[in-house]
């Protein structure tokens, strides 16, 4: 079981490079290469600069994504937490509380979480609902600045920063509206179980 | 005319004044409270006081469904969100509502303000520890340590008014309560096929035109949405108490209507066909309006109020009263040039007179039941038949023109006779039909009787399903576990809501129930409330306080000036009252879990079941040992308390039943003084019934105490040709001319009676329904049995 994903991973992964030189680098291809990835693992570190606090807060733990739209956030610090979004269901445990609930009940938690997923699922389509894009750098080290288009979208983010290398993602930053505010996330993947 | 003719014309016309000064002040009733017991328990009067006039009577549930079955699920910009938005914005400006709630965003916004606003008096948090140095540091802490969570990017907007967190704790409670799933903004089902409203109506749940006209203006206000939104093919689902009301009364004014100028046409033009005179049609019919007249005024003064149902039930009275005046015309149309009527008097009356008694006996059971709808019915029919017996014994005969005759049924009578010799043979199919009856109720003895209360309910069991479909769409608290409290005032129950409010959040700490609800939690207790203000404390203590509880904390301690001032404002603010919630979800939540009832405030705080995939779904002795020190809470199972209910209705009906059958028995003992005379009346309905009711449960039907009530009509009606039979048999041999008479004025009484009852048999009316399944075909075969053990009349002839 755990092996058939992997092994087609690595065959996409492999030709991936290829591809992509081929073919002039933009955002139609970045969207195929992230789309071409199944699942994958990572660690994660959130730094939150915040105007009203000295120091940023910071939060870790493990980010995954499944195919064709699950993805997981566990935070292990400071406080243990588990975010899980697949389809249109957002699920939270926090302590003991656990609830289930439409995404469009937290509709901040859908724009920022929801639009790493779109992005990580190369659905450009969903992105390009909310966001407009565009992409700077090449097939090794890309970002993609995502400026919401939708007055609703705006009021919650200024605009996010998503960079990576190939197909995978390893930086997400969003930045708030006012004042300043903004997180950093650094992603490492982790090796395929 | 004699003067001694004249006086029963005298009394009968003052009579008839009288009856009609009291149906006069007849004031007609259109609620469903006809089917609610009268005598109820607290329990009980707590859910009929809900139904009647509490504000759950005034909710509607409204789901708008897209086209086809094919649609998409429900999503922003797709026909069911556009026509529920269009239908809110145009609710809203309606006087006739006093809520009306889609899920939108934009009225959660107002909503967040508000207990923003209030949240000091609101927050479960706010203990005068929490505002020690300690208490702000672990608070402060705490709000930080939120801000590394997902929403955190949010919540930092709160941390410098609200540092402490007490909006994310009433967040916090809130969010563990049930609630619909949203979908492009607007309330969806769970199955994303529907959006949903709620809307509340400003009149009272008694006030059942409001109500129409409610229901009319969300209908006008979907019609034009769908219109608007370009969906001509949306469809709109509508429940709630009030669309059942409205239904209910429409249906059962309708069918009374219709039931009751069906049966009189009916009955009319079978009369004219025999009688061929409209005379003799009009006179017959002078006893059933004298008795549905005497029946009306009879209820309008014993119970002040007429239930629609009982007019409905008018239709049945047609079908026995009419009875007496055909026996009069048809049977006494021999010697009438004699001694007129009275000769026939003289011989038939008192069989007449003790049909009257057993048909009284058998509606006695209805009279003495507990549900109002009945024992009007029973009230209803016995004056009736009274009061059209004695017209046809005192006051018809004066009225007949001299020379009445109806047309000559010498012919009639003699097929009949030909056709009751005919059967006598096949009298031996009664018992094997008897012993198949039995056998097949024997078999059938565990699913005979229908267990469930919703069976006896007038409204339809799918609209039942729709409404708890809805229901649970919406997050609307599931009617299956509640705790209640009461007090005197709003006040004090309140206070006893939070009291077990603290013991039930323990219990959901524990996993022993999923979580609930509580009015307490949107409107705490005034004293609660000044607890909670009185633990804020001055500005300067406060800013002292705050100082030294975040040094060493990653904050900048001048950026709370807002938080002060709120605290500050918030100690001098007043309570907060019911009044300050009105228009939000919150006020709609309120006023289903406060109650005002008969006596005093009621609090329900709806408990939910932890998901358990198996097994009972609450531990009730546990709930109730951990609520033992809050001695004025029960904890009530509904699901147990409604079975017990109906238990008690379906005992009550069958004590009453074989209370009538007993009174009718002893009756005919008392009368006939025969034991076997008593048999020959007896067995032919016990016959009838018992093949009736075997082929009922074989057709499917489930029993319920509406069947019983149905049998014991049949028994009322049928028991009068058992005792023409008997009356037959105890005279010995009888001329032809005379017994063709006889059996023809049966055969006609009981085509009326088949005909009208066959028209209830086919109504939407359950209660309808059920009694007219019963009574067409136990009467017919109650005739035709006691025909076929009638003595053979051959050798008379």
């Amino acid at each position: 079981m755990g092996l058939r994903p992997g092994l087609i991973g690595f065959f996409i992964l492999a030709f991936l490079p290829l591809a992509a030189r081929a073919e002039p680098w933009g955002i139609a291809q970045l969207m195929q290469a992230l789309a071409a990835r199944h699942s994958g693992r990572a660690e994660f570190v959130e730094k939150k600069y915040v105007s009203v606090l000295t120091e940023p807060v910071e939060s870790s733990g493990e980010l995954s994504f499944a195919a064709p739209d699950r993805l997981e956030k566990r935070t292990m610090r400071p406080l243990s937490e588990r975010l899980v979004l697949e389809g249109e269901r957002l699920s939270l445990e926090r302590g003991s509380e656990r609830r289930s609930v439409g995404l469009d009940e937290y509709p901040e938690i859908a724009a920022l979480v929801g639009s790493i997923r779109s992005t990580l699922m190369g659905d450009r389509a969903a992105l390009e609902k909310t966001y407009r894009l565009s992409l700077n750098g090449d097939a090794r080290r890309w970002t993609l600045l995502l400026v919401p288009s939708t007055p609703a979208a705006a009021e919650l983010v200024a605009y996010i920063h998503i960079g990576g290398s190939d197909g995978k993602i390893d930086r997400v930053e969003i930045h708030q509206p006012g004042g300043g505010d903004y997180s950093v996330m650094s992603i490492r993947e982790m090796p395929q179980r | 005319m004699t003067v001694t003719r004249r006086w029963p014309l005298v009394v009968w016309l003052v009579a008839l004044g009288v009856f009609a000064v009291a149906a006069g002040r007849l004031r007609l009733a259109t609620d469903l409270s006809a089917f609610l017991p009268s005598r109820p328990s607290a329990s009980e009067q707590l859910l009929i006081d809900q139904l009647r006039e509490g504000p759950a009577s005034r909710l509607i549930l409204i789901a708008v469904e897209g086209a086809t079955e094919l649609a998409p699920s429900v999503a922003e910009g797709s026909a069911p969100v556009l026509i529920s938005g269009l239908m809110a914005e145009r609710l809203r400006q309606d006087a006739g509502f006093s809520a009306v709630s889609n899920g939108a965003a934009a009225e959660r916004e107002p909503e967040r303000r508000l207990l923003f606003r209030q949240r000091y008096l609101l927050s479960p948090a706010v203990t005068p520890e929490r505002f020690t140095v300690e208490g702000l540091r672990a608070a402060v802490r705490a709000s930080i340590d939120r801000l590394a969570s997902s929403a955190g990017l949010m919540t930092k907007s709160l941390l410098p008014s609200d540092p402490t967190g007490e909006l994310l704790a009433i967040l916090d409670r809130m969010a563990a309560e049930a609630r619909p799933e949203t979908a492009g903004g607007v309330w969806v089902s769970g199955d994303r096929k529907r959006a949903l409203l709620l809307a509340q109506i400003r009149a009272a749940g008694s006030d059942t035109d409001a109500q129409a006209r409610a229901l009319a203006s969300i209908r006008a206000a979907f019609a034009d949405a769908a219109g608007q939104a370009g969906a001509a093919d949306a469809r709109l689902i509508l429940s709630g108490p009030a669309v059942f009301t409205v239904e209910a009364r429409d249906r059962i004014k309708g069918e009374a209507i219709r039931l009751s100028a069906i049966g009189t046409g009916v009955v009319a033009f079978l009369l004219l066909a025999v009688y061929r005179s409209f005379t003799a049609l009009l006179l017959g019919l002078v006893p059933v309006a004298t008795g549905a007249l005497a029946g009306i005024a009879a209820v309008s003064l014993g119970f002040g109020v007429v239930y629609g149902i009982t007019l409905g039930f008018g239709a049945t009275l047609i079908g026995e009263a009419v009875d007496y005046a055909i026996y009069l015309f048809v049977q006494a149309g021999e010697g009438r040039e004699g001694g007129g009527s009275g000769g026939w008097f003289d011989l038939y009356w008192p069989t007449i007179r003790l049909g009257v008694l057993t048909s009284v006996c058998g509606a006695l059971p209805l009279a003495l039941s507990g549900f109002p709808g009945f024992s009007q019915l029973g009230v209803y029919s016995i004056a009736g038949l009274l009061a059209a017996a004695a017209v046809t014994r005192w006051v018809l005969p004066g009225l007949l023109p001299r020379g009445f005759r109806i047309r000559d049924l010498s012919r009639a009578g003699e097929a009949l006779i030909r056709l009751a010799g005919g059967l006598r043979p096949l009298r031996w199919l009664v018992p094997l039909a008897v012993a198949l009856a039995c056998g097949s109720l024997w078999l059938h003895r565990d699913s005979l009787w229908n267990e469930q209360l919703s069976a006896l309910s007038p409204v339809p069991p799918e609209a039942q399903q729709r409404d708890a479909e809805l229901r649970a769409d919406l997050g609307a608290p599931e009617v299956g576990y509640l705790v209640v409290v009461g007090g005197q005032d709003a006040e004090s129950a309140l206070q006893a809501a939070e009291r077990v409010s603290s013991r039930l959040a323990a219990l959901a700490g524990e996993g022993v129930i999923a979580g609930f609800q509580s009015p307490s939690n949107y409107l705490p207790s005034l004293l609660t409330q000044r607890l909670r203000r009185e633990a804020l404390p001055d500005d300067g203590v406060l800013r002292e306080r705050f100082a030294a509880a975040v040094e060493g904390l990653p904050v900048h301690p001048d950026r709370f000036e807002s938080f002060f001032a709120d605290v500050k404002a918030a100690r001098g603010a007043p309570l907060l009252t019911s009044e300050d919630l009105r228009g939000t979800r919150f006020a709609l939540a309120v006023d289903s879990l406060l109650v005002r009832g008969s006596q005093g405030w009621t609090a329900l705080l709806p408990l939910r079941a932890p998901a358990v995939p198996s097994g009972p779904g609450l531990d009730a002795s546990r709930i109730r040992a951990s609520l033992s020190d809050v001695p004025e809470a029960v904890l009530l199972d509904l699901k147990a308390e409604t079975d017990g209910l109906y238990r008690g209705y379906l005992t009550e009906a069958t004590r009453l039943s074989a209370g009538g059958a007993g009174a009718i028995v002893f009756l005919l003992a008392f009368a006939l003084r025969s034991p076997w005379r008593v048999l020959r009346v007896c067995l032919p309905l016990a016959a009838a019934l018992a093949v009736v009711t075997a082929a009922l449960v074989a057709g499917g039907h489930r029993l319920t105490m509406l069947h019983l009530i149905g049998m014991m009509l049949a028994v009322a009606i049928g028991s009068n040709y058992c005792l023409f039979f008997d009356r037959l048999a105890q005279a010995g041999a009888t001329a032809p001319a005379r017994l063709g008479r006889i059996l023809v004025s049966l055969t006609l009484a009981n085509l009326a009676t088949v005909a009208v009852f066959g028209l209830l048999a086919g109504s939407s009316v359950p209660v309808l329904s059920a009694i007219g399944v019963m009574v067409a075909p136990g009467t017919f075969l109650a005739l035709v049995i006691s025909a076929m053990y009638s003595r053979p009349y051959g050798g008379a002839a």
